[in-house]
């Protein structure tokens, strides 16, 4: 039997014996003892359509700020006065409790505590600690949610970032926005249903890379569309010159009648997948000019984002973009801001870093508020996992470094039906948490669940078994969810 | 065999005398400690007489199929051994019950079936060897003794995998709602009893005659009286059980189930120690206290919101077809969720609209709950169209033609919550036309006519609906401008190529220098057409604008060969790892980019100075000539020492024309291109250029690797 054919066949030896093995023996008997055997439980994972919510949801979209790198809690959202006051003493045994360091800091003798170079001060009505570095999004306080407990299984850069991606630090998973993409389907039928918009600040940086927006084992639709950085966020869209519309059709139906012919003589669902993108392309054609246009952005618009909104591969202009790409119905639109690896220099570096993003994030926030799309999208700023509370090398002339930690975070989420508050405790140390810790896995089950998915009913058969983006862990944090 | 078959009557006749004397002296029996693992066989023990009375069974049903004397031997083999394992089970599970720690009840139930069943099988084993068994009457008794194996197995397993295995009951201890205000007993001790102790100490299972789930039960206690005693945790025998090693026998929980945590050990202990008080709550006890410290992560853990189940709608279905029928790619009309009659409808593309779209929606108007128009050219006479869509909530029409005229006819929509209006002409007029409306909550006016004060005006005597304003930019916010962008993407001219610079934000000026000079924001050049450069320039700019601050200075470095090297060759290698494409790199026109000096374009040297030479087949005038580099203080790549620059017709004849000595830095800077010219004598010609470029041997002492040998990198030289 040639490989082709049995393609064809869709059905493998192993397939083929599977299914006698469970075959008219078992099933006689089966239905038998239990009458109710065929009729389908709510268990039945595969019986779920795709493409729609399971049930009603708060969100219809998210926009991911991701921060790529690991922005400082210690100089954002968590205020640890005990460690300006104990600055310089080492680190008490009781709260480090042998926990893992990186190879950066491991052999360091000594672990001396530093506090924050940057002035905090209490905003809103949850009175949340946000340092001076944030000034816009101090004035938003009471339209976001500080996550102060966010924790993390990996401990460098890219597994955390794989982790929280695709709920698994190897690499080898769909991302967060692929299993949206397949789990709802786009709403716009015309864009992709996963855009990721890059962009890098001046900070020491950490790359990006198509790993973290990769469908995995999903259909290849469903992975991240990268968009440029240039004039033209979405490259060689425009017909060449000469090229008449009525033309440029008739190529794309000819096209696809040969590509269904592949498909039918081979059965790569890839080929499939090829026609679905080429159609998707063409309308593509229709939808994006009206989108990239920002000539038509109210003078309004350039005070609240800042100027930069205009210079495309900003992260104030993906912010703008954003919001423009959400507004037209694309399900998940992430962006990565990268230069947020401050293992020295934090006084130099960090507020760069929260220049760039500062303004813009909230005016985001703002902007999609005065559109009255606030509460049906769901917004996320953070980083892959925290900063020590300790220093990185010496402290020097009030300059310091903090390393990789792990084990608490903070992050801020915006609208989607998120409770707008404070959540979650550390301890004075800013190194454990005291209080309701949020996984990523428990962070993930939640976002579903705003998106109108039950994490553990969203799953993909691959291997012989069944991947969920919160694999086998995970559960909906009910305090975070208005 | 044959000496089994002797010795069985006399074994089944002494095991069931043994039986009945112990039964009658229960009370009295002493269970030996070596015993005890023969009563713990009884579990496993039970299946065989089970199996073989069930075998039993299935031979006498079918005994008509074998030959008489055949089936008379098998069944008389089968019941004897069913009878001596019947029996043997039973003096098992005799010793089992005497460990104690099962419900009375169910244990006499079990215990007297279990006795009746091996009397049975004794019976049927006596009766099947007589010469004259009645058929009906053997029958008669094989079937009731399965019916008594039936219950009497049903009570074991009752005994051992509780009452409500075989029929679960509804888990009754879900209903229990805590919350903030509960006791710290039901908060947070119980449920540490509940997943620790009760698997053990409950209705059915009272291992040391304890039963802990209940509170009558918790201060009944067990066999040894009271569990713990009020204010003196150290003398609770409860505290005293957990507190022993994990090797001592009384160790509790017991070793193989799962522990008490450091946290729930003390949280017991300080609950005891504070009283035992079964309704003492948490906001009665002072901030200080330990027990209220040690509680609140518990409270915290179980005291979980409780999350709101989705909306669900109670509407007519739309059919399947009409929703197909009405889908488009710039039309999306989707159910809200899996199984919901609620429809939502978003349009797309504002090219792709048309007016009829929108009415087409009538044939879901009984379903439509979220519509959004957004940027669409949506018109005041619209208005009645959208006003039969009775049971739409959402509603978004930012960004379209609409002015509000008519926007009082969507009174129809009385479950209208939230209305977006931003970016249209609507003008305080819709106040009085939307304040009718009953369910109205958010009404989005940002970027239209109405004024922030307007808005107060209104709602000062309206709370609904909720008018936003969104953003209002204020004016005595400074920004700082973006810099200028260049639209050049070579910095190497050829002839007629400008220098273009363009600014994103409307109405921003861009003032500009070419002498190296930072610009000025009020009397520099204002760029309004493409600048011709000469030679090798430094182009600086910025930008500014009235109310903004000005921008940063960006600055460029052109460069320009009017003329150019017919040939070239290097009399020095460069280092290996930058060899770039050989002499031709120097005048091939193609600059490297200073992120990345590991591109062809670059050559590098180190230990050895850079000596080219050029070759021109006619005599050349040149005026000047300029070396262009890359600068990295970080790498070690510095300007060189000393540049020398020889010419004349033929390789044989230079004489030097020039020495440089390039300005060094004196501390660190941002990576750049740097161009050395050298303006050459005025009028003459050459043939042949030789040009020396010495990397600096010694780096000055302030940099990292001071005294290290420095690097120059080189990626072309201009000829004009």
């Amino acid at each position: 039997m040639s490989e082709f054919y049995n393609h064809r066949l869709n059905v493998n030896r192993r397939h083929f014996l599977g299914k006698m093995a469970a075959g008219v023996g078992s099933l006689a008997l089966g239905s038998l003892l239990v009458p109710d055997l065929f009729k389908g439980s709510p268990d039945d994972l595969e019986a779920l359509p795709l493409g729609v919510a399971q049930f009603a949801p708060k969100a219809k979209r998210i926009i991911y700020l991701f921060q790529n790198g690991a922005p400082s809690q210690l100089e954002s959202f968590d205020y640890k006065p005990l460690l300006t006051k104990m600055a310089g003493q080492e680190m008490p045994a009781s709260i480090r409790q042998g926990q893992r360091l990186t190879g950066m800091t491991s052999n360091q003798k000594k672990f001396p505590l530093v506090g924050s170079h940057f002035q905090f001060k209490q905003y809103g009505q949850s009175g949340a600690w946000i340092s001076e570095l944030f000034p816009n999004i101090a004035s938003i306080a009471d339209d976001i949610c500080i996550i102060r407990t966010m924790n993390t299984e990996a401990i460098n850069h890219d597994p955390a970032l794989t982790f929280l991606q695709s709920g698994a630090q190897q690499g080898n998973r769909p991302s967060m926005g692929a299993w949206m993409s397949y789990g709802l389907g786009s709403e716009n039928k015309n864009l992709p249903a996963f855009c990721v918009l890059l962009s890098r600040g001046q900070g020491n940086g950490q790359g990006v890379y198509s790993k973290l927006w990769t469908n995995g084992f999903l259909d290849s639709t469903h992975q991240g569309v990268v968009f440029s950085s240039g004039e033209d966020p979405i490259l060689y869209l425009n017909d060449p010159a000469g090229t008449e519309r009525v033309a440029r059709r008739r190529m794309l139906d000819n096209l696809s009648e040969l590509n269904s012919m592949a498909y039918k003589e081979f059965g790569d669902p890839e080929i499939h997948s090829k026609i679905q993108q080429y159609e998707l392309a063409y309308r593509m054609q229709t939808a994006v000019p009206e989108l990239t246009d920002l000539s038509k952005e109210p003078d309004q618009i350039v005070k609240m984002y800042g100027p930069e909104c205009l210079v495309p591969g900003t992260y104030a202009a993906n912010c703008l973009l954003a919001r423009k790409l959400s507004e037209s119905g694309v399900r998940f639109v992430q962006l990565y801001h990268q230069g947020w690896d401050q293992h020295g220099n934090m006084v130099g570096e960090m507020p760069l870093q929260a220049k760039d993003t500062d303004r813009a994030s909230a005016a985001l926030i703002t902007d999609l508020k005065q559109r009255g799309l606030l509460d049906e999208t769901l917004v996320i700023w953070g980083g892959e996992f925290g900063r020590t509370n300790y220093g990185q090398g010496e402290v020097k002339d009030g300059n310091y470094g903090r390393d990789h930690h792990p084990r608490c975070y903070s992050i801020w989420m915006a609208g989607g039906g998120i409770k707008p508050g404070v959540y979650g405790e550390t301890d004075e140390f800013g190194y454990n948490i005291v209080r309701d810790p949020v996984h990523i896995h428990d962070f993930h089950a939640t976002i579903l669940h705003q998106m109108g998915i039950n994490h553990e009913r969203l799953t993909y058969k691959h291997l012989g078994r069944r991947y969920r983006l919160t694999d086998i862990a995970g559960n909906v944090v009910p305090g975070l969810i208005s | 065999m044959k000496r089994l078959k002797e010795i069985t009557p006399t074994f089944l006749f002494a095991t069931h005398v043994l039986l009945v004397f112990l039964l009658i002296f229960q009370g009295k029996v002493h269970l030996p400690m070596w015993m005890q693992p023969l009563g713990r066989m009884h579990p496993m023990l039970l299946h065989v007489p089970i199996g073989l009375l069930v075998l039993t069974g299935l031979l006498w049903w079918a005994k008509k199929e074998f030959d008489r004397a055949a089936i008379q031997t098998v069944l008389d083999a089968v019941l004897s051994l069913t009878a001596i394992t019947a029996v043997t089970t039973a003096l098992l599970g005799f010793f089992l019950s005497r460990e104690g720690g099962y419900p009375d009840g169910l244990l006499q139930k079990h215990l007297w079936s279990g006795v009746a069943l091996s009397f049975l099988t004794y019976g049927l084993a006596i009766y099947n060897q007589q010469l004259q068994i009645k058929p009906q009457r053997m029958g008669y008794a094989v079937t009731l003794s399965i019916a008594v194996l039936l219950l009497t197995g049903h009570w074991g397993a009752s005994l051992t995998h509780g009452e409500d295995y075989l029929f679960p009951q509804p888990d009754k201890t879900k209903e229990i709602v805590i919350t903030k205000q509960s006791p710290v007993f039901a908060a947070a001790v119980e449920p540490i009893l509940r997943a620790k102790c009760y698997s053990c100490h409950n209705d059915q299972k009272l291992k040391g005659g304890l039963n802990m789930t209940s509170v009558e039960n918790l201060q009944r206690g067990g066999k040894h009286g009271a569990i713990w005693v009020p204010k003196n945790a150290a003398k609770s025998h409860l505290i005293e059980r957990i507190q022993l090693g994990m090797e001592e026998k009384k160790h509790m929980p017991p070793k193989g189930k799962p522990q008490l945590t450091t946290e729930e050990s003390r949280l017991i202990f300080a609950w005891i120690q504070s009283g035992a008080d079964y309704s003492k709550r948490l906001t009665d006890l002072p901030a200080s206290d330990s027990l209220k410290k040690l509680a609140e992560p518990f409270f915290n853990k179980n005291t979980q919101a409780v999350i709101a189940p989705p909306r669900v709608y109670d509407l007519p279905f739309a059919a399947d077809k009409t929703i197909e029928k009405l889908n488009s790619p710039f039309r999306i009309v989707a159910p809200i969720a899996t199984g919901s009659p609620a429809l939502q409808v978003d349009f797309l593309a504002r090219k792709a609209y048309e007016p009829q779209q929108l009415s087409e929606l009538s044939a879901i108007s009984g379903q439509l709950v979220s519509l959004d128009l957004s940027n669409m050219p949506i018109k005041d006479s619209d208005v009645k169209t959208l006003a039969q869509f009775k049971v739409l909530e959402k509603l978004w029409i930012n960004n379209s033609d609409l002015t509000g005229a008519t926007l009082g006819e969507l009174k129809t929509c009385t479950h209208l919550k939230t209305l977006g209006l931003s970016g249209t002409q609507v003008d305080k007029k819709i106040f009085d036309a939307l304040s009718q409306m009953p369910s109205l909550q958010e009404v989005y006016v940002w970027n239209t006519k109405i004024t922030p004060a307007e808005i107060a005006g209104f709602q000062k005597n309206h709370k609904k609906p909720h008018f936003r304003s969104g953003y209002i930019p204020n004016d005595s916010l400074r920004l700082q401008l973006n810099p200028p962008t260049l639209v050049n993407e070579d910095f190497v001219l050829s002839d007629n190529t400008p220098v273009v610079f363009k600014h994103s934000l409307r109405g921003a000026l861009i003032r500009y220098t070419t002498n190296g000079v930072d610009p000025d924001t009020t009397s520099s050049p204002v760029f309004s057409k493409p600048i011709f450069l000469n030679g090798y320039t430094e182009v600086k700019a910025r930008a500014t604008k009235d109310q903004w601050i000005a921008s940063s200075t960006v600055s460029y470095t052109f460069f320009r060969g009017k003329i150019h090297a017919d040939s070239a060759a290097i009399l020095s290698l460069p280092e290996p790892e930058y060899p770039g494409t050989g002499a031709k790199t120097l005048i091939n026109h193609k600059k490297g980019l200073i992120e990345n000096f590991k591109d062809t374009a670059w050559l590098g040297y180190r230990h050895r100075p850079l000596i080219g030479l050029f070759f021109f087949k006619q005599p050349q005038t040149i005026q000047s000539l300029t070396l262009s580099l890359g600068i990295n203080i970080g790498s070690y790549i510095f300007p060189p020492l000393e540049v020398q620059i020889w010419g004349g017709s033929s390789a044989g004849k230079l004489q030097l024309l020039k020495t440089l000595k390039p300005l060094q830095p004196t501390d660190y800077e941002p990576n750049r291109m740097l161009g050395i010219q050298a303006d050459l004598p005025k009028d003459s010609k050459f043939q042949v250029i030789k040009i020396v470029a010495k990397p600096v041997p010694k780096l000055p002492t302030w940099h990292s690797g001071k005294g290290d040998l420095g690097w120059v990198m080189i990626d072309e030289v201009f000829f004009n």
